[in-house]
């Protein structure tokens, strides 16, 4: 591609994502990085190398990421946790499926993962400023 | 932007030209009849109106370098994408390959087939090598009757005693070399059967045969020039749009410096009532010197104010009509770039799903073909040594036969010598003959098989078998997984900038919505304007009511004065409608009176100076 292409950050930290707990806000924060790096990548033409020297550490990050969030909705007694767990499990199997077919050597599909995990993201945002609204509300996190 | 205030040439500074005017509005008459107080309040008013307003103008002042910078991001990858040189190397290589890959897909059928053919030459060999078994059977029954007859012929015979043993010395031996053949042959055997399974667990693996998927590769390269020539006329189009948004950017601008004027307008009407409170008398709160003159005056603001409310009006009418339309341009820029992709919400729907799977079946498919290669190459450089070790064995057996025709040649002659007696020893000779004759047939039918399995194990790949342990993937092969490789890379570059295209619209369109919905001013400055004047015509009226006739006080007093302090046309224009007066420009008026309103500047965008 073009040098004068210069990438942007196709996703987006916005303040209502925040959920008040340093922690989770960082790992969401993380991923949406590890996401505009593999964004980067792609433009160049390097998804692959991307994906075999950092994949499986941002898979990590996410499996990590959703107990934690899990464990902070059983505290909180949040009402959607089965869905948001649905949700997670959707994300998690997405992951592990890409992570199997690498690991049997099969050709890395990038643009089929960064689609998946695109798609994921935006869903999880969406789960994330309904569960930082209900923090907010229920007095769990500052407003 | 212009950065370079100080090199203006002929453009105009509202901003500075305004604020730098000296000199305050003159201001001979007196408030009559005026509550200080009142007046404050919309001095109060009108001071907050400007404020507000200008951080309304300022805050889409400020959006307006990054819509503008988004907009040129937007055409630069347009342009990127149109351009980029995706595939063109890889589809001449595919091109090519399919031509190849047909003939990849024929060559695998010969390779299960000369595997096959391989495994049927060893179970003939084996046959053959069987045979010996019953010759040598004969050999040691001839062996034995020539025994017996040697010994029947007692003295006479005695020459022919070394005959039998030598022929079951001779039956010993090929014997041996047959079983040592038989044994070399089976070891050709399991081999054989585990590189056609492999193969053909290999294959079963492959979904598609190659020169599908390369046709379908090509076809999938085709549907992305048809994207690339949309993103050319996306490109093409985004040009003139630019233009008209870079339009619409300069008229923006135009309109928002117009505020800049409607201030003075307001600023002059503060500093009027400022001066109208400051001169009431001491004491009563209430003066009345100049009842008439007063209210003339807060007359005379009503109608200023009415005439920046209008000016006001129609600089964010003509805001939010360039906003709406870089919002609707832009809109379109992002529908194009999604219809470009093709893709549906949920991810799905891109053609460059399918190409990617495809350039992975390619790869997927070459690899298996390499594997395929490999065991039968690693399988025929087996055989190869195999057959050459039983070669050795089929020539000994050979030498064994030469040595039987010669002693059974040896034999006849001498028979021939005995007369009758020696006849029955003639035959067994003869017959000792003939079955060396017949295993010499046997061992050339041998040698002809091994012959050919060993054309057959060095037939294609002769040099790797006999010098190269390397893989069997020749430049062909390489320079087709490198050009799918980089079809992949040029794929999801040209996938991550249409991602990134889109996004850019989808954001740049909501930032100026949101920017759109945040712009209140026009609401706010006439709400404020007609609650100001309400409140200027109730105190004017007021001061009308409650102060005594003084027929001697004009109307009009000290209201000329005012002309020559007017830095803008508009206020001139008013002026003299209200009074009747032709007002006489000042030259700082005379300079920007042709600025009147943002219609008319925008028609001289080039002398205006942006943010």
């Amino acid at each position: 591609m073009e040098k004068s292409i210069v990438a942007m950050n196709l996703f987006e930290w916005v303040p209502g994502y925040a959920v008040q707990i340093a922690e989770i806000d960082e790992e969401h924060k993380l991923w949406l990085r590890t996401m505009n790096r593999f964004h980067d990548a792609m433009l160049n033409g390097t998804g692959k190398k991307f994906f075999r020297a950092e994949f499986a550490q941002a898979a990590q990050l996410l499996l990590t990421h959703f107990a934690h969030e899990e464990k902070l909705m059983t505290a909180a007694h949040y009402p959607h946790i089965g869905a948001q767990i649905k949700e997670h499990d959707g994300f998690r199997r997405t992951c592990r499926m890409f992570m199997e077919r690498f690991e049997r050597g099969e050709n890395v599909l990038t643009v089929q993962l960064m689609l998946a995990v695109s798609v994921g993201t935006l869903r999880h945002g969406a789960s994330v400023l309904r569960f930082a609204e209900y923090l907010r509300s229920t007095g769990h996190a500052a407003a | 932007m212009s950065g370079d205030r100080g090199n203006g040439g002929n453009r105009v500074r509202l901003d500075v030209i305004l604020r730098s005017r000296e000199g305050a509005m003159p201001l001979d008459v007196q408030p009559s009849g005026v509550s200080t107080e009142s007046l404050g309040q919309v001095i109060a008013v009108l001071d907050s109106l400007n404020h507000d307003t200008e951080q309304g103008f300022m805050s889409i002042g400020a959006k307006l370098a990054d819509f503008m910078q988004t907009v040129s991001a937007i055409s630069s990858e347009l342009t990127a994408l149109a351009n980029a040189e995706h595939g063109q190397k890889a589809s001449l290589v595919l091109t090519h390959a399919l031509d190849r890959s047909t003939r990849m897909s024929a060559a695998q059928g010969d390779r299960d087939g000369g595997l096959a053919g391989m495994r049927r030459e060893v179970g003939l060999l084996k046959r053959t090598l069987s045979g010996f078994q019953e010759t040598v059977e004969t050999f040691r029954t001839l062996g034995l009757l020539t025994r017996i007859e040697t010994a029947r012929l007692g003295s006479t015979g005695a020459d022919f005693s070394d005959l039998a043993d030598d022929v079951s010395l001779l039956a010993g031996q090929v014997q041996s070399k047959v079983a040592s053949a038989l044994s070399i042959a089976d070891s050709l055997i399991p081999p054989i059967e585990s590189a056609m399974r492999e193969i053909s667990a290999l294959e079963a693996e492959q979904t598609s045969d190659l020169p599908a998927l390369i046709s379908r590769t090509l076809a999938s390269l085709s549907s992305f020039r048809d994207v690339q020539d949309q993103a050319k006329e996306s490109s093409n189009r985004l040009g003139a749009k630019y233009d008209a948004i870079s339009d619409g950017f300069k008229k923006l601008i135009v309109s928002i410096q117009f505020h800049d004027i409607t201030r003075q307008q307001v600023e002059h009407v503060v500093e009027v009532l400022q001066r109208l409170t400051s001169r009431s008398e001491p004491g009563n709160g209430n003066p009345a010197r100049h009842p008439r003159g007063t209210s003339a005056v807060l007359e005379l603001q009503c109608a200023q104010l009415a005439d920046a409310d209008k000016k006001f009006a129609a600089s964010v009418e003509t805001v939010e009509r360039n906003l709406e339309g870089i919002a609707r341009t832009v809109l379109e820029m992002a529908d194009e770039s999604r219809a470009i992709s093709g893709l549906r919400d949920d991810g799905t729907g891109s053609f460059f799903l399918p190409m990617e799977q495809d350039c992975s079946a390619i790869l997927a498919s070459l690899s298996h073909t390499a594997k395929a290669e490999v065991a039968t190459l690693a399988t025929r450089k087996g055989l190869a040594k195999t057959i050459d070790k039983m070669s050795g064995s089929i020539q000994e057996i050979q030498q064994v036969e030469t040595k039987m025709r010669r002693m059974a040649l040896n034999a006849r002659i001498s028979a021939f010598h005995l007369g009758d007696t020696g006849s029955a020893l003639d035959v067994l000779a003869g017959s000792v003959q003939q079955l060396a004759s017949e295993c010499k047939e046997r061992s050339q039918s041998l040698v002809t098989s091994l012959h050919s399995m060993s054309n057959a194990a060095t037939s294609s790949r002769g040099e790797d078998v006999q010098d190269s342990d390397s893989a069997p993937e020749d430049e062909y092969v390489g320079e087709l997984r490198q050009a799918v490789a980089d079809l992949h890379s040029s794929t999801e570059s040209s996938f991550a900038l249409i991602s990134q295209i889109v996004a850019r619209g989808d954001r740049l369109s909501a930032d100026i919505a949101t920017t759109r919905q945040n712009f209140s001013a026009g609401a706010l400055f006439a709400e404020a304007v007609a609650r100001a004047q309400e409140s200027m015509k109730q105190i004017g009226d007021m001061i009308q009511l409650g102060a005594p006739l003084d027929d001697s006080e004009e109307p009009e007093s000290g209201l000329a004065d005012f002309m020559s302090h007017y830095t803008m046309q508009s206020e001139m224009d008013v002026h003299q409608g209200i009074t009747g007066v032709a007002t006489v420009s000042s030259p700082l008026a005379a300079q920007i009176g042709r600025q009147n309103l943002p219609s008319a500047a925008a028609d001289d965008l080039d002398n205006v100076e942006f943010f």
